[in-house]
């Protein structure tokens, strides 16, 4: 527990010093959000409608997150600082925690700061924000997931790259940017399959007060979630062995 | 009981055979050399040791735990400094520090209290607050080395150590090294032979993943017909193409 909470705290420390990633992480939906509702408040388009692009816009938020756990441990991976979490008697559950836990306050952070903005282009403040907010848990365990992987598989150059591209399907597939039932066919068919459309429909369900909505979304993404974090778990153990 | 004691332990990549078949008893206090070329094997030997990469074939004993069977436990007996600068960039060096003693199980008191006299040890006290990264490349060297000591390990793996200190660097690291003979096992690697020459009890000389010689300096130096020990070393570590050659 001890050595948990000391990598914790390390993870915590080093994401806030480096204030780059973060300000992006926080910044760019930030940015989008503010600019569709500018543009919403001309032309109005159903999708863009401040209830339904806020949920969006921190599901996506959320996307982020990947990227910062991938950098840094690549990075680790690159300076040999993980080799010493390995050589140490710290156990693959205590590292791992030590890398995942720090993103969830980050994560919530940043989905804080898409509603509070969102309540300067009309959202009306309401608890089902907060149910939103608890309903985005499984994604940003599904990012986190994602970004343990690509920390353990990708080196240090690779790992923004990659990331980059996995933030960008996950806007363009998570249903925020067009409705995906115009496009259809293969297309729709592929991204009801991927966690991204169903991370946006959860949240919106449950900003929605669409209680019943919600359960499928949400099984659908804490499946996903599971499954790449089981992923993840064990490559970092195989990792371990292999330095 | 010994510090460490290896039977057959051995390491392939891919059809390479990195480690070949090593058997090696050191002793609790010992101060032992591995030396060797490039590529001779001896960083894939402390890997191995220190739970960092499975053997292919063979096991060790550290503190008579074993590394294949009780990982965990051996680990809590060793410490290490890799090749390479190994610290967290965006901590201070304090934090770095009491991160490694945490990582080993001290509390955060006496975590901060072993980070102080680490400090003062390694002569990083006036840079406490700052960054690792601000720090020049030797003084994140001698970091790496203290957050391998700061543990008060059974036994020492220094990878490389003096790898890109000055002189005077150099010099400071060999005292507090050799402060620590007969208290702690240490097994180094090192490039520069004289440091070995100096420092070690005994050394051991790697070829091609397999220990070639094995002694005092004195005793390898016999071993090869040599006058001193830097000829010793070349011949003892002659490439068979090259013996063949010179006959
Ligand atoms: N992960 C790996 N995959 C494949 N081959 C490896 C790996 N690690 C080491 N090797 C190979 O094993 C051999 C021994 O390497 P090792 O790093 O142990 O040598 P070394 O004695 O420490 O050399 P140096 O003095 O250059 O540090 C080399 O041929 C190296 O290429
Ligand atoms: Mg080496």
């Amino acid at each position: 527990m001890n050595r948990m909470l000391a990598l914790a705290g390390r993870t915590g420390k080093e994401l806030l010093r480096d204030p780059v990633t973060l300000v992006f992480g926080v910044g760019l939906p930030l940015f989008l959000l503010v600019l569709m509702s500018v543009i919403q408040n001309n032309v109005p388009v159903e999708i863009f409608a401040i209830g339904q692009l806020a949920p969006g816009m921190a599901a996506f938020s959320l996307s982020f997150v990947s990227m910062f756990a991938a950098i840094l441990l690549a990075k680790d991976k690159s300076t040999s600082f993980l080799l010493r979490v390995f050589a140490s008697p710290a156990l693959p559950r205590e590292y791992i925690l030590g890398y995942a836990l720090p993103m969830l306050p980050i994560g919530a952070a940043q989905c804080a700061v898409c509603f509070l903005t969102a309540f300067c282009f009309g959202l009306a403040p309401s608890w089902n924000i907060l149910l939103a907010m608890l309903v985005l848990l499984p994604t940003a365990a599904l990012y986190i997931a994602f970004g343990l992987l690509f920390g353990v598989l990708l080196t240090d150059k690779q790992a923004a790259p990659i990331n980059s591209i996995l933030v960008n399907v996950a806007a363009l597939l998570g249903g925020t940017w067009f409705d995906l039932t115009l496009v259809g066919g293969t297309f729709k068919k592929i991204c009801t399959l991927l966690p991204f459309v169903h991370a946006t429909e959860s949240a919106r369900a449950a900003l929605a007060g669409n209680y019943a909505a919600i359960l499928p979304h949400l099984a659908w993404v804490s499946g996903w979630a599971a499954l790449l974090l089981v992923a993840a778990v064990l490559l970092f153990k195989k990792k371990m062995r292999e330095n | 009981m010994n510090a460490i004691e290896t039977t057959g332990l051995t390491k392939r990549f891919r059809g390479r055979t990195a480690v070949d078949d090593l058997n090696l008893t050191i002793a609790q206090g010992e101060f032992f050399a591995l030396l060797g070329q490039n590529g001779a094997g001896k960083t894939t030997t402390i890997r191995m040791l220190t739970c960092l990469l499975a053997p292919s074939a063979g096991d060790a004993l550290l503190m008579g735990e074993s590394i294949a069977r009780n990982a965990e436990a051996a680990k809590a007996h060793s410490n290490l400094s890799p090749q390479e600068t190994a610290i967290a960039q965006n901590l201070t060096v304090r934090e770095n520090l009491m991160l490694i003693a945490r990582l080993y199980g001290a509390n955060k008191a006496d975590a901060a209290g072993q980070a102080e006299a680490a400090m003062r040890e390694f002569g990083l006290s006036a840079r406490a607050r700052d960054r690792a990264k601000t720090l020049s490349g030797g003084m994140q060297r001698r970091l790496s080395i203290a957050m391998a000591l700061i543990t008060k390990p059974n036994v020492l793996f220094l990878d490389e150590p003096t790898l890109g200190l000055d002189v005077r660097a150099r010099r400071e690291l060999w005292k507090t090294i050799s402060a620590l003979k007969g208290k702690v096992t240490v097994v180094l690697t090192t490039h520069y032979l004289e440091e070995a020459e100096a420092l070690a009890d005994r050394i051991g000389i790697m070829h091609e993943g397999r220990l070639q010689a094995l002694g005092t300096a004195a005793e390898l130096c016999a071993k090869a017909n040599a006058t001193n020990f830097e000829d010793a070393f070349l011949a003892l570590t002659e490439s068979e193409a090259e013996t063949e050659a010179a006959l």
